[in-house]
């Protein structure tokens, strides 16, 4: 039986990854679960200058999910190269910043910065986040955008290229073709979903950024349904995610035509969570006879 | 710092608006210390989802058996408020940082829901310093009296004067002579105005005042970056690493 995927140019030794935003940078969580015996961890998005992010209130409960407009906050990509990849260095799991940018060029940049560092496994490229108030959301729900962008990133670095997409566009699959297009080595799915909460004793939205981004178990169906859709519609694996909380959810995208799977949301009501499902993935494969995680595609 | 089932031990209402719950639960090292706090999962749950924060009011390093006091705000409360002794919980813990004292007196100031840590303060300090544990409420109604350790002497205030002081902690605190408010430290948790206030009352007579501050939770590890609060130098502080307790000369008070 073999868990491994293969990514462009590189290999995940199995298709449990965390998503970004939910795991830090790693160290956080090393309490809880071996780091060792995750696929990937996707690291909390880098900009390339440190970010605050937003004003407070930005996160808040709503029906089995959770609204977050952190807006982006984190070191930045000289700090995360200084004090962030010496931990991760020493992992034995696929190191993935997710890279953010205002502009291409700064996204271009970012890649540049980060490429001479041996411990970066490749690139998530975040194209989808509906916090921040230009860039990322614009680039991610035009298809000429992301084939460009992702055109510009790929003459940058042979390493996997994985373009995250965002769920707030009227037909996803369009988005992974342009990944596609542009030389994408897989794309990841999906980002959060923009909501609203607003709160009838004050009359006020709740979070200071007035909108935030939904995850959770809620969202696991919208998650599956865009999986389904886009790994028919490009050749390159698809990473699925959305409301992943257990071996059972992770099945569902891996069945959906997902090679991969990133637990999210989750890891902050379990922390331990993301280090049991790659056991419950190989059982079922044992229970079915699958050898290879491409075993699954052909099954639905 | 670890994550386990517990079986709740007790649930008792004490006053209008109060509840004490307490579980048995063993920590890797030392207990935890006052100003620490867990994040409280209800089993199973997906709604519920995120885990909620509750400051510890005791710990006995004996027993075993830590408690919390808490209000019904939401719906992990109102489910907690009608669990039976035995119910399992899960508890993440101990989280945050702790209160201390540099100085031989200390102020261990509570108002309303804020009371569970500070009366977990006053008893821990009073092994080894002179404390003055002075909590408000807005009626005597409110008032958990069940909750107060009868060795460690305690100053009531309420807003309606029904019982003891008439009027706010910060009211009382301005009533006390200047000379023995020397030498002392400010332990202070409640409502974010009464911590403003007591930020102010030291700062204008050079008192260290801790504060214990409180924000939207998600994660409670650190990672997720939501209970940030603005920092007074500049930049943002997360209230489960960086905190809960924070000198309130090094917090931004809008």
């Amino acid at each position: 039986m073999d868990l491994s995927i293969r990514i462009g140019t590189r290999i995940l030794k199995n298709p449990v990854g965390v998503a970004s935003g939910t795991f830090g940078y790693g160290e956080e969580y090393e309490d809880f679960l071996d780091l060792n015996s995750l696929g990937a961890i996707y690291t909390k998005a880098i900009s390339l200058k440190p970010r605050e992010g937003n004003p407070t209130p930005r996160i808040v409960e709503t029906p089995s999910g959770m609204l977050n407009a952190i807006g982006l906050a984190n070191v930045g990509a000289d700090e995360f190269l200084s004090r962030k990849i010496p931990y991760l260095s020493g992992l034995d799991c696929a190191i993935i910043p997710n890279i953010s940018g205002k502009t291409q060029e700064e996204y271009r940049k970012l890649i540049e910065i980060l490429e001479p560092e041996d411990a970066i496994w490749g690139y998530e490229i975040n194209l989808s986040c509906p916090n921040v108030k230009k860039g990322a959301l614009a680039f991610g729900t035009d298809p000429d955008q992301v084939e460009k962008i992702t055109a510009l990133l790929r003459k940058q670095t042979e390493k996997p290229l994985i373009i995250k997409l965002s769920p707030n566009v009227t037909d996803i699959s369009t988005i992974a073709v342009a990944a596609e297009a542009g030389g994408a080595d897989a794309v990841s799915l999906i980002n959060t979903l923009v909501g609203m909460v607003i709160d009838t004793k004050s009359q006020k939205p709740f979070l200071a950024n007035t909108t935030g981004g939904l995850s959770g178990p809620a969202v696991r169906p919208v998650g599956v349904a865009m999986t389904y859709s886009a790994a028919r519609s490009v050749t390159i694996p698809v990473i699925g995610m959305g409301g992943i909380t257990c071996v059972d959810d992770a099945l569902q995208y891996l069945l959906a035509g997902a090679s991969a799977v990133q637990m999210g949301t989750w890891n902050f009501i379990e922390p331990s969570a993301a280090g049991t499902l790659e056991e419950g993935i190989r059982r079922y494969m044992n229970t079915h006879g699958l050898t290879k995680i491409t075993d699954f595609h052909s099954l639905l | 710092m670890k994550d386990c089932m517990v079986h709740i031990r007790e649930n008792t209402q004490l006053s209008r608006g109060f509840y004490r719950l307490s579980f048995d639960w063993r920590s890797d090292k030392n207990g935890p210390r006052a100003g620490q706090f867990f994040e409280l999962r209800i089993p199973g749950a997906t709604d519920p989802l995120l885990r909620r924060p509750f400051a510890f009011s005791a710990y006995d390093d004996t027993t075993h058996r830590a408690s919390c006091i808490y209000e019904v705000r939401g719906k992990t409360t109102k489910i907690l408020r009608d669990a039976e002794p035995g119910m399992s919980i899960q508890i993440m813990a101990p989280l945050g940082n702790a209160f201390y004292a540099p100085t031989n007196n200390v102020i261990a100031l509570g108002g309303g829901i804020g009371l569970g840590p500070i009366l977990f303060a006053a008893q821990q300090f009073s092994q080894n310093h002179a404390v003055t544990l002075v909590t408000g409420f807005r009626s005597a109604e409110y008032i958990p009296h069940t909750a107060y350790d009868p060795s460690v002497p305690a100053i009531i205030c309420t807003d309606d004067g029904s019982r003891g002081f008439s009027g706010n902690v910060i009211e009382y605190l301005k009533t006390l002579p200047e000379k023995d408010l020397e030498n002392t430290t400010i332990l202070a948790c409640g409502p974010h105005p009464m911590l403003a206030a007591a930020a102010e009352f030291a700062r204008a007579r050079s008192l260290l005042c801790l504060v214990s501050l409180e924000e939207m939770m998600a994660c409670g590890i650190g990672a997720c970056m939501g209970c940030v609060v603005d920092r007074a130098d500049g930049g943002k502080a997360r209230v489960c690493k960086e905190g809960p307790i924070f000198s309130a000369e090094e917090v931004r008070w809008t």
